[in-house]
């Protein structure tokens, strides 16, 4: 028996080691559970220090000679302008409440994904740098002093947290991750360790105002293309303009929805319900990015790319703005805006043209969801909607992070929903609303390298839905979220196979009646309805 | 049903219950002291995984030759192979659990396959369990696949519009023929 | 698991200096030097750790939101899990110092597809045990009030009236004291027995726990055992909180050891994750209404000299290509 080579060998597996304290296990990098380090040219052009070439997987991470004083100094500086921060610091009591609720950690059972664990990563250094505890105690205190193994570990998982918040409200002090790792990629930005889909965003989005970098011109053109496609479908010309000084609106969405599958849908959604309406809105190249990557930076980008916002709806006299779908744009725009660049005293409180209805949740922002919005057009009867045009979905609802536990955002997106789709079932209770699951993508997590990890943290969501998909024959999942809308089709396809992936507004633009209109034969993805296949060969 | 496959069914708890823990050993030592601590598989997604695909594959093993079907026990294969393959494990590992099982056979039941002479009835078993390792292998190659697929479809998807306008291609018109 | 012995033993040898000392005629120490001691630190420590807190800013508003928020009048508001006004939030706040809110929720993994159950379950044993072990502290604590005051008031007698409502054993058995020890019991056990908690657990999270479980088996032990002179440390206890200390004679040694244990708990608390008894009244996810579109947040330290990359740069930068597109511009070229 001796003789037979025993699989494990093969395998490498080795059931001696026995599991150490969580200080002595070092980060390995591997392909797919990390994404690449910030381009020098975009750390420059950001004016931000050390840019040069690294690689994690390298020993050698070409950190500047004083980095421990600047991480130092940087904390204690942070620690002087967060309360949040010093709190977390010092209240948890690793009551463990928030170890499983991580679906970084219910995926891959690393336990540094234990949201608990993430912040111990700072928090022993902080015990370690300004507790008088550590100095009588030491290690044993939960202390340890800052190495370079430690900034290896912070890349390795504040860079593996979607900053959704999930554990916080679970936590019973309120221990809010997306605050620590916030301020994590903070200390890290100050000697230069940074992620660059992250960064070269914050960089487009600053010079020509959205994340790819696409200039106005060209931003314009691809307008063109999707009010071309939507007269295909509709027959309808529809008129968006850009920069219209005295309009009554500016509209600002993630430029995804206007360059990426399968948000330009929502974006002829937006188009067509805006035809309809006769709204007076009017479009900028310059803001034209909803998203907000410097949220996933520090205070200073998320304010400088947020100011222009405003700046622009100043420019052009409207008098509020509306916001289309999007998850962290949201949280920004409910928690941040004004705080960082308001008052908007040259704005009015927002009032629908069309209902009467006056927003007073938004008095101070002057800002309002789209999705508000919209519900309150229908729910005052001004929307002729056919749920036939949607025949063939059974709709699941996505609750976006950001949207669900950092504003609350929960009927108002089911109400439309229900009232487009003919058929929508949730997905369990305890994966939904405030208790939503990520998927996967936030925080500047939603690139190409980081696949494999994402699909990883992706498993809680793809379970659930996979059960409705399975239980109630879901094959459509909405959501309001760019982010969303970009990765939630790549984990559908691996975790549920067959379920496609919608904005809210597509399924609005695609039931929405027009007086006197030419029959639709297609939905906004130019897909025959069902009914009148192969109508086009009988004509 | 021969010797192995009645020892197989005779001890299904207890050999589902080992091969779980061996392949919850293939994770790092922290990760599986953390998954196998809990006496309940359920209590985590990828345990709940293991477990069923554990039970399904000695089932189908324990039901004896050509009489079991083999779909079924495919679809839970890939189950698990779906989430090993996104693990950050390399291939070997993702798909070689069934080889544990063999481990246990063979350390398990060594006496009673020498008492009973089975030695042949024990090789088909393992021809068998080769043959299930390799399904799992061309699932963890499918879903490798569906990974890169996923990737670049994202990425298309991303810059949809950027393509037609870069390339300012034309279509070939609908149901136009070519002359 | 170094951890967990290190604390065991920190406690063990904290209760032995106490027991042995008092009995070698340090009682002055043990009983009036120390108390002092520690009653200062715990007080001076938690001053100035809340005003640590309270004095640093909090420059956003980020409440963590539990449920609906205020939005179109037909829309229902959940309000306590998402307050929009101060009173909202005071009630929320109330209900999660009170009643534990946050744990009620918790959920533990449970994937079940086949039964229904995808993913997770409720779990409220910590919820239920967390709950029954701070409200029993804060009785058995207010029980105490009796050795503090005379004459003895009367909440502190009804109190202690319906704790031993059973009428069990003499001296008659306090409810509180079965529930304190097996809510710290569960806290315990979990933190050994949970892999996931026994894994992020450091000393400073078994500590307390034994210190606490030590200090309530001594008193315990005083009680119902020993049957120590309640009489004496009643005197005792006027003599310190009317700063005219003296030890009376006949006082078990047993009584210095949770005495002793006590100041410990007492001195250790400010620079301890104990003070999440202050913390939770200052999270900023907890105590701020999520009312951000309507009424300004301000963060004194917002800095007015971060500036957009303005629009005109902009048009600048790009104006020759957006003249050509029939963008309407500012400038003409």
């Amino acid at each position: 028996m001796s003789k037979m080579a025993p699989p494990e060998e093969v395998m490498k597996v080795d059931y001696s080691t026995p599991a150490e304290s969580w200080m002595d296990v070092k980060p390995e990098f591997k392909l797919g559970n990390y994404s690449y380090p910030g381009k020098p040219d975009v750390l420059k052009y950001l004016g931000l220090p050390n840019p040069r070439e690294w690689n994690p997987v390298e020993e050698d991470w070409k950190l500047p000679p004083d980095w421990r004083e600047i991480v130092r100094d940087g904390f204690r500086e942070l620690l002087k302008k967060y309360r949040s921060l010093k709190v977390f610091m010092d209240v948890c009591v690793r009551c463990g409440a928030c170890a499983d609720k991580c679906h970084f950690y219910i995926g891959s059972g690393d336990p540094k994904n234990m949201p608990v664990l993430r912040a111990e990563l700072l928090r022993s250094i902080y015990r370690g740098e300004f507790t008088v505890a550590a100095k009588i105690l030491g290690k044993l205190s939960g202390s340890r002093k800052l190495e370079e193994d430690v900034i290896k570990e912070w890349f390795m998982y504040f860079y593996q947290c979607t900053q959704c918040r999930r554990c916080s409200l679970y936590c019973p002090y309120g221990i809010d991750t997306a605050e620590i790792t916030f301020l994590a990629r903070d200390l890290m930005n100050r000697i230069g360790v940074n992620i660059n889909w992250i960064l070269e965003p914050v960089a487009n989005c600053n010079r020509t105002g959205n994340h790819l970098g696409i200039q106005p011109h060209a931003f314009k053109d691809m307008m063109d293309f999707l009010v071309d496609d939507i007269e295909t479908i509709t027959g309808r010309r529809v008129e968006p303009t850009f920069h219209r000084k005295g309009a009554e609106i500016l509209f600002i969405t993630p430029s995804g929805d206007i360059f990426a599958e399968p948000g330009i849908y929502t974006f002829m959604g937006y188009l067509l319900l805006f035809d309809y309406l006769d709204l007076d809105v009017t479009w900028s190249t310059y803001a034209s990015e909803g998203g907000n990557f410097g949220s996933f930076t520090n205070d200073k980008w998320m304010k400088k790319l947020n100011a222009k916002m405003y700046h622009e709806a100043k420019r052009l006299g409207v008098k509020y703005i509306i916001g289309g779908e999007c998850g962290h744009m949201w949280r920004v725009l409910n928690q941040f805006m004004d705080t960082m660049n308001g008052p908007a005293d040259f704005l009015e409180v927002p009032k629908s043209p069309i209902t009467g209805t006056v927003f007073n949740n938004a008095k101070s922002t002057k800002m309002i969801h789209l999705v508000e919005f919209t519900a309150d057009l229908i729910k005052n009867g001004k929307l002729k909607l056919d749920k036939s045009r949607n025949a063939g979905i059974t709709a699941t609802w996505h609750d976006s992070c950001n949207t669900s536990r950092g504003m609350g955002f929960f009927d108002e997106p089911r109400y439309v929903l229900e009232n487009v789709v003919e058929k929508f079932v949730d997905m369990p209770a305890q994966t939904i609303r405030e208790q939503t699951f990520c998927c996967g993508g936030g925080a500047g997590l939603n690139n190409g390298e980081f696949t494999e990890m994402r699909l990883r943290g992706g498993l809680p969501r793809g379970n659930a839905l996979r059960y409705v998909q399975e239980k109630f024959g879901v094959n459509t999942m909405s959501c309001i979220c760019a982010i969303d809308r970009a990765t939630l089709p790549g984990l559908a396809d691996y975790w549920a196979p067959g379920v496609k992936v919608t904005g809210l507004h597509e399924l609005v633009g695609n039931a929405l009646v027009f007086e006197g209109e030419e029959e639709r034969t297609m939905n906004l993805r130019q897909e025959d309805l069902p009914g009148v296949e192969g109508s086009e060969e009988d004509e | 049903m021969n010797t192995v496959e009645t020892l197989l069914a005779a001890n299904r708890e207890s050999i589902v219950q080992r091969w779980q823990h061996l392949i919850l050993d293939t994770y790092p030592p922290e990760t599986a002291k953390l998954w196998k601590k809990s006496s309940d598989p359920y209590h985590n997604p990828v345990g709940a995984r293991i477990r069923e695909t554990a039970e399904a594959v000695v089932d189908y093993l324990a039901s004896g030759g050509d009489k079991a079907a083999l779909e079924p026990v495919l679809d839970r294969l890939d189950e698990l192979v779906r989430v090993r393959a996104v693990q950050n494990f390399a291939p070997s590992q993702a798909a070689g659990f069934l080889f544990l099982l063999k481990k246990i056979l063979r350390e398990g039941f060594w006496q009673d396959f020498s008492e009973a002479n089975a030695w042949d009835q024990l090789l088909a078993m393992e021809t068998r369990i080769d043959g299930l390792a390799l399904a799992s292998l061309d699932l963890y190659a499918k879903c490798r696949e569906k990974l890169h697929e996923i990737k670049y479809k994202d990425l298309e998807r991303s810059q949809v519009q950027l393509l037609k306008r870069a390339q300012l291609i034309v279509g070939i018109g609908e149901g136009e023929s070519a002359d | 698991m170094a951890g967990l012995v290190t604390a065991f033993l920190a406690v063990v040898a904290l209760a032995a200096v106490a027991a042995l000392g008092a009995g070698a005629g340090m009682a002055n120490v043990f009983g009036i030097a120390v108390p002092y001691v520690a009653v200062a630190i715990f007080v001076a420590g938690f001053i100035k750790k809340v005003i640590g807190w309270a004095s640093t800013p909090q420059p956003f508003s980020i409440a963590t939101t539990g449920g609906q928020q205020q939005s179109l009048p037909w829309i229902k508001q959940s309000k306590f899990d998402n307050p929009s006004t101060p009173f909202q939030t005071v009630v929320r706040m109330a209900l999660e110092v009170l009643c534990f809110r946050s744990l009620f929720r918790n959920t533990k993994l449970d994937n079940r597809a086949s039964e229904g159950r995808v993913g997770y379950g409720s779990d409220k044993s910590l919820w239920l045990f967390s709950l029954m072990f701070h409200y029993s502290f804060l009785i058995v604590l207010f029980r105490h009030m009796r050795f503090f005051l005379e004459p003895v008031p009367m909440v502190v007698t009804g109190v202690e009236f319906v704790d031993s409502i059973l009428q069990i054993a003499a001296p008659t058995l306090y409810l509180t004291d079965v529930f304190f020890v097996v809510g710290v019991s569960f806290l315990l056990a979990r933190r050994i027995w949970d892999p996931k908690v026994s894994y992020i657990s450091l000393v400073s999270d078994y500590f307390p726990l034994f210190l606490i479980l030590a200090i309530a088996l001594s008193g315990i032990y005083m009680r119902y055992f020993a049957k120590v002179d309640v009489i004496a440390i009643k005197q005792l206890a006027i003599g310190l909180v009317s700063f005219k200390p003296v030890i009376p004679p006949n006082i078990d040694w047993s009584f210095y050891m949770h005495f002793f244990l006590v100041c410990v708990l007492w001195a250790y608390f400010p620079f301890s994750k104990l003070m999440h008894l202050g913390g939770v009244f200052l999270s900023p996810t907890r105590n701020l209404p999520n009312n951000t579109r309507m009424v300004r947040y301000i963060n004194p330290w917002n800095d007015p000299s971060i500036k957009p990359h303005s629009y005109a740069d902009y048009e600048d930068d790009f104006r020759e290509k957006m003249i050509e597109a029939g963008l309407p511009v500012d400038k003409e070229a």
